[in-house]
């Protein structure tokens, strides 16, 4: 054992210090590599905006040239370095020419019909030519999409800065189609466009590629035509091919992995061309539907996407190339985002609507735990934030807190709805399940009568959420406004359950059957199962309300807890006599059928309570293929009250929208439809240089 | 030593077979399915999303509708390195085309309905002619897209690329492959319906039995509510006992009946068997079709072997349900995360804990040990949750301390950074590297507290082994100084148990920290392996349990030879 200094260990020592230096000095050579890119990058993207802005005003043509070739030698200079990085915005795009800059009048004050154009503009008259159109049928010209408020009339405003969105989830992935998460909408909503959407306020379809379509009155056939001035982020024109290839070469095809929007959009039977900016859709069947789900299909860029490998697109994670007011900083196919990074979108500077977005950039971050996600908040690392209802009830007059930070509480279209759910058919299914008493609507209305709903959302749901009365969100013109909640009213709901035949005659407290029928033989006690996914607190305080409710009305209730993948196989087999669990919609109206019509009891459809209503199902097929809106409304206005009368579901709450939102958001709006973030700007933390 | 490795190597096998297999089975008869992560999104379920239409598109995608068995088999058979049968193909992207799938049997015999069947007189030739291969020729469109692969085909030689048998068949192949999915999609919608037919035609044939056996007994002379009540509970058709609890329609049984042609609900069970076998033609046709293109070889072959006998290949791990992406994908991206944070936890732990083992084993039982011993208890007895929570509220939380980031590995600015800290103009700026060491304190912080005890223990105790051996007293006796005992006669002995939890340190790392992982939002391997369980995403479950298994065993054949490489006593011989 010696411990001598050799002289194999100094070679072993000097080796190692050569090798640090190196790895040193290697780093510092990179660092600076980066740091000279990363400036490079940062001109570039000053020249854009500077471009888009000067190229937008009339005889700036000399200007416009030298900043071109200014643009030129900055990429020439990055494809030369010694590192590969791929520059933003140049997507596809290996050199520029005047002829293939796409240049776009970006005045707003024109509303995106300027007349000044510029040399090198498409033609934006929109004189209303209806040549594209059907003969006979009325055209539903759109007004072009504007923001629903001018951010720039709002004190204070400044362009430019980031907003950081935090997430409580991971998206997977945010390649349209592919991915079908709440988040990734967000995120693609903010880069991709529909051919229309819903109107912020008023909930109207409204165009925003479509400048102008055609619905069939019998509904089989839909012909739209595209704004001519649509531009995807990289200057190429959203053209009737386009919104063809979508459909027939993306979501149509079957290599490529998009079943959930396939399975939705599977009424469409063909999309024809007609000329550069119409297009056509054919539909196999007439269902009101048809308008909403075609027209809100996001518009890909063929020329972008057509490039890709089946598999290469079903592989992505973040495949986003659009034509809204926002794309992705990065688009590499070879290196894309990956979950665990935050994602960055960034101002479209090329963006062909009337009004650009306020904001340089939007972030979103994932922080899932909700304390970090508080504490992340409160530390600045995030501007908005969904926050849970007891982060809610605490801070909510925390007068500290809302100096910095506005709360905003409201219910949208987007607002789910809780629900308990009675087993309203042999329990299990099939003909031999036994029957629960819920089969009888006067129990049913008496369980409802039995819970105080008030209550819950103040003592369960820390006060956050309004009474329900049906399926549709109270904001949707589909909810039938002369409906109120059933009465919380113990003394009625016992007189119904004895109507019904449920009387306690031994004293035990819990009553029994005295009738003798198919349903139960006399002396069956009322007693049934509830089953409440396990989700912590709030299913226990559910719990403990609903077992001492039933006991003040003579009902045992067993509740029983499990995990939602158990809970989901255990609502595909009807194998239940109480749930409870909630709808989401996206919608202002969502289709009706898969959940209340009677031909959704079979076949696996979302009919788990096995309520079969034909007034309501006649009510849904007849609404179903009501293309006019004001008719099909009454047809929903008395769909609800049927709903209202029979009670299948007892309805609990509505949950609304909660955000907190930092002060330095301007602009901030709460609509029916949620939140336009592409209309926030950030007060007073200027980052870049105004535009237009 | 050769020959026990190989017995060892060789031993993993059925040890692998066995975990696999166990997990397998324990997945495909829990209850539930992977259905649930498809609906639910944020806790709340999409009212609009056709969930059960999906399910069975993705049901098929993935096979799940086989035995689980067969499933198992086939899993097997795309992790083996060597496969057996017709080679897939390899596309441009890397990624694998698979021989098409064969067409599912139709679920009745449509002889079962007799003649009532309105098919065409010709139905497979008619099948075949829409489903005909088209020429490469045939049409401008097809003769531009061939002279396109072909042409790439070229610029891959050129670049020494592989390239398939065939190249020009690329664009019949992909036209073939889209019409041949369409089809068998339809093919297992019309099942479906024909299913829920069914389900329609039994109930609807209960009815009539209850009027028929109402009436029956009110002939009797019963009260005809009475009679309505008895006849309810008591008449059943037969139909109904082959209609399964969620409408899974047993067909053997039902072959076994004769239907009631006149109930009015047989017309739509005979319009959705026409439908059904027809589609099921269609969807053997446009197989014939995609097949005829595959063996044409539009791609090259993957991975080397002999024809389409054997052939060697990686191991394919397959696709997340839930995520739809390759799993090896998501390893790829979580695995570096985890391991970073184990990188910097593992050495810190042993670096602290080793030491102070050692130094308490030579103060055995003064006050050093008895403090040391107690506090690193105590600390291994404070619930990581507890201490990660009040980690970000008290460090992480501006209002306290704020010395630390909340979560996440980077800051929002990270992106726009230098990498190495600077000085501008006289304001210290970070730097990517410092930023990320910086948010990697606390979770490694958490990470490294409760490991203490554990190390410390096992070192003390192996070093008290050895300081009452014999040899050791005989160092002291023959005047060693304290310092070379404590250093060459009792450390080095004591390395033979710090060796072995050493080895299975690696292990744990793969699977990574759950708890750690979710408080601090870091997308590591823990969070892919709960998110997997909570949805069921079998082939992620499985790919982690077998990546993990395999790491296992050589982790425990490792520490087996440095056994033998530490003590001489041990050999294996």
């Amino acid at each position: 054992m010696q411990n001598r200094f050799s002289f194999k260990d100094g070679v072993m020592l000097i080796l190692l210090i050569v090798v640090g230096v190196l790895v040193l000095v290697g780093m510092y050579g990179n660092d600076r590599v980066l740091t000279e890119v990363r400036e490079v990058e940062a001109k570039i993207s000053e020249l854009e905006v500077a471009m888009a802005a000067g190229s937008s005003k009339a005889g700036s043509g000399a200007n416009v040239a030298a900043l071109r070739s200014e643009l030129n030698a900055l990429r020439d200079a990055i494809a030369s370095r010694p590192i590969n990085v791929y520059v933003s915005g140049a997507a596809g795009a290996t050199g520029v020419t005047a002829g293939e800059m796409p240049v776009q009048n970006t005045e707003h004050d024109h509303a995106g019909h300027g007349e000044s154009g510029g040399s090198v503009a498409p033609s934006t008259t929109s004189s209303q030519s209806d040549s594209w159109a059907r003969p006979g049928y009325e055209i539903m010209w759109q007004e072009p999409w504007a923001p629903t408020s001018n951010p720039r009339d709002v004190p204070g405003f400044e362009q430019g800065g980031e907003f950081t969105e935090i997430f409580s989830a991971q998206p997977p992935r945010f390649t349209p189609y592919l991915a079908g998460d709440v988040y990734s909408r967000r995120i693609t909503d903010q880069v991709m466009q529909t051919l229309a959407a819903y109107d912020p306020e008023t909930l109207a379809t409204r165009g925003v590629l479509a400048d102008a379509w055609q619905f069939d009155p019998d509904g089989m056939w839909l012909r739209v035509h595209i704004n001519p001035n649509a531009r995807f982020s990289d200057g190429e024109p959203v053209t009737a091919e386009d919104v063809r290839w979508t459909f027939e070469d993306f979501i149509f095809n079957t290599r490529i992995e998009a079943e959930r929007s396939r399975s939705t959009l599977e009424m469409i039977e063909d999309v024809e061309v007609i000329d550069e900016q119409t297009v056509e859709f054919t539909f196999n069947k007439a269902v009101f539907t048809n308008l909403a789900y075609t027209m809100g299909a996001y518009i890909l860029p063929k020329h972008f996407f057509s490039k890709l490998e089946e598999s290469t697109i079903n592989q992505s994670t973040g495949l986003l190339l659009g034509s809204g007011p926002f794309r992705l900083e990065t688009l590499d196919v070879d290196n894309q985002w990956s979950p665990g990074e935050d994602i960055v979108i960034v101002r479209n500077e090329r963006y062909w609507g009337p009004q650009k977005a306020p904001l340089g950039s939007m972030r979103f971050k994932v922080i899932s735990e909700q304390t970090a996600a508080m504490v992340g908040y409160n530390n600045g690392d995030g501007d908005m934030l969904t926050p849970s209802s007891t982060q809610y009830s605490e801070l909510r007059s925390d007068t500290d807190f809302l100096a910095d930070n506005a709360i905003y509480k409201w219910v949208n279209m987007r607002s789910p709805y809780s629900f308990i759910g009675w087993q309203c058919g042999r329990r299990g299914g099939s003909p031999d399940g036994k029957w629960t008493p819920f089969h009888d609507k006067r129990v049913r209305r008496a369980m409802t009568m039995s819970l105080d709903r008030e209550a819950m959302i103040r003592d369960i749901y820390a006060g956050v959420g309004v009474v329900s009365t049906g399926p549709n969100s109270p904001s949707s013109p589909s909810s039938n406004p002369n409906i109120s909640p059933w009465p919380y009213d113990l003394d009625q709901a016992r007189a119904l359950l004895k109507e019904a035949g449920w009387e306690d005659v031994d004293g035990d407290g819990i009553r029994e059957y005295q009738m003798d029928d198919e349903f139960f033989a006399k002396g069956t006690p009322f007693t049934f199962q509830f089953t409440i996914t396990n989700s912590g607190e709030t299913s226990e305080r559910i719990i403990s309300y609903l077992v001492s409710q039933c006991e003040a009305v003579g009902v045992k209730c067993e509740p029983r807890v499990v995990d939602w993948s158990f809970y989901s196989d255990m609502l595909k087999r009807r194998d239940f006599d109480a749930m409870i669990m909630g709808w989401s919609a996206s919608a202002p109206e969502s289709d009706p059928k898969q959940i209340w019509h009677n031909n959704s009891i079979l076949d696996q459809g979302d009919n788990f309570i096995q309520w079969d209503s034909q007034v309501a199902s006649d009510l849904i097929d007849k609404g179903r293929t009501t293309m006019n809106q004001d008719e099909r409304m009454q047809v929903w206005h008395d769909f609800h009250a049927v709903i209202h009368d029979e009670q299948p579901y007892t309805f609990v709450r509505v949950s609304p929208w909660i955000r907190m939102i930092k002060r330095d958001i301007g602009n901030v709006q709460t609509y029916p439809v949620g939140l336009e973030t592409s209309e926030f700007f950030r007060v007073g933390e200027s980052t870049s240089t105004p535009t237009g | 030593m050769l020959g026990y490795i190989t017995r060892r190597l060789l031993f993993m096998i059925p040890t692998l077979f066995g975990i696999t297999f166990l997990v397998f089975m324990l997945l495909a008869l829990a209850p539930g399915g992977i259905g649930a992560s498809l609906r639910s999104a944020g806790g709340n379920v999409d009212a609009d999303s056709k969930a059960s239409l999906q399910m069975l598109y993705i049901e098929d995608r993935y096979g799940l509708d086989d035995h689980p068995v067969v499933q198992y088999f086939r899993w097997l058979g795309r992790i083996s390195p060597v496969k057996l049968g017709r080679r897939s193909l390899r596309n441009y992207a890397g990624d694998l085309e698979t021989p098409p799938r064969s067409v599912k049997d139709l679920p009745i015999d449509p002889a079962w309905f007799g003649d009532s069947l309105k098919l065409p007189e010709d139905l497979e030739g008619e099948m075949a002619e829409r489903h005909a291969a088209v020429a490469d020729d045939a049409t401008a469109a097809r003769v531009a897209a061939v002279n396109e692969a072909k042409a790439l085909a070229e610029e891959r030689e050129d670049e020494g690329l592989a390239v398939g048998e065939d190249p020009a068949a690329i664009p019949e192949y992909k036209d073939a492959n889209k019409a041949y999915l369409r089809a068998r999609a339809q093919y297992l919608f019309a099942t479906r319906s024909l299913g829920s037919a069914i389900a329609q035609y039994a109930t609807e044939d209960t009815e009539r039995l209850i009027k028929q056996e109402t009436s029956r007994l009110i002939a009797e002379g019963v009260a005809p509510d009475v009679a309505q009540r008895q006849a309810a509970a008591l008449a059943r058709s037969p139909f109904n006992m082959a209609v399964g609890a969620s409408n899974v329609i047993n067909y053997g049984l039902l072959e076994q009946l004769t239907p009631d042609i006149t109930v009015p609900a047989w017309q739509s069970v005979l319009e959705a068997a026409t439908d059904t076998v027809q589609k099921q033609a269609e969807a053997t046709a446009a197989l014939a079709r995609v097949n005829a293109a595959y063996d044409r070889g539009p791609y090259p072959k993957a991975g080397v072997g002999f024809g389409n006998v054997i052939s060697f290949d990686w191991p394919d791990f397959g696709k997340s349900f839930s995520i739809g992406r390759p799993v090896i994908d998501l390893i790829g991206e979580a695995l570096p995360v985890t391991l970073l944070i184990n990188a910097l936890a593992i050495p810190l732990i042993y670096l602290i804990a080793v030491p102070f083992g050692m130094h308490a084993a030579a103060r055995h039982n003064k006050l050093f040990d008895k403090l040391s011993g107690s506090i690193f208890v105590m600390l291994w007895s404070i619930p990581v949750v507890w201490a990660g929570v009040l980690a970000i509220g008290f460090l992480a939380d501006k209002q306290y301390l704020g010395l630390f980031p909340a979560s996440g590995l980077h800051s929002n600015s990270a992106d726009s950074m230098a990498y190495l800290p600077t000085w501008n103009n006289g304001v210290f700026e970070p730097g990517y590297l410092l930023d990320t060491l910086w948010h990697l304190v606390l979770p490694v912080m958490c990470l490294v507290y409760g490991g203490f005890a554990v190390l410390a223990k096992q070192t003390r105790a192996a070093m008290l082994d050895n300081y009452t051996m014999d040899f050791v007293r005989t160092a002291r006796a023959k005047g060693v100084s304290d310092h070379d005992v404590k250093w060459y006669h009792v450390f080095r002995n004591s390395l033979l148990p710090i060796i072995t939890i050493f080895v299975l340190v690696f292990p744990a790392m793969l699977a990574g920290s759950v708890v750690i992982e979710r408080i601090f939002s870091i997308p590591g391997m823990g969070s892919l392996i709960l998110n997997a369980i909570f949805n069921m995403d079998r082939d992620v479950i499985l790919a982690n349990v077998f990546i993990i298994a395999v790491v296992n065993l050589f982790a425990l054949l490792l520490a087996d030879l440095l056994y033998a490489a530490a003590d001489p006593r041990v050999t294996y011989d």
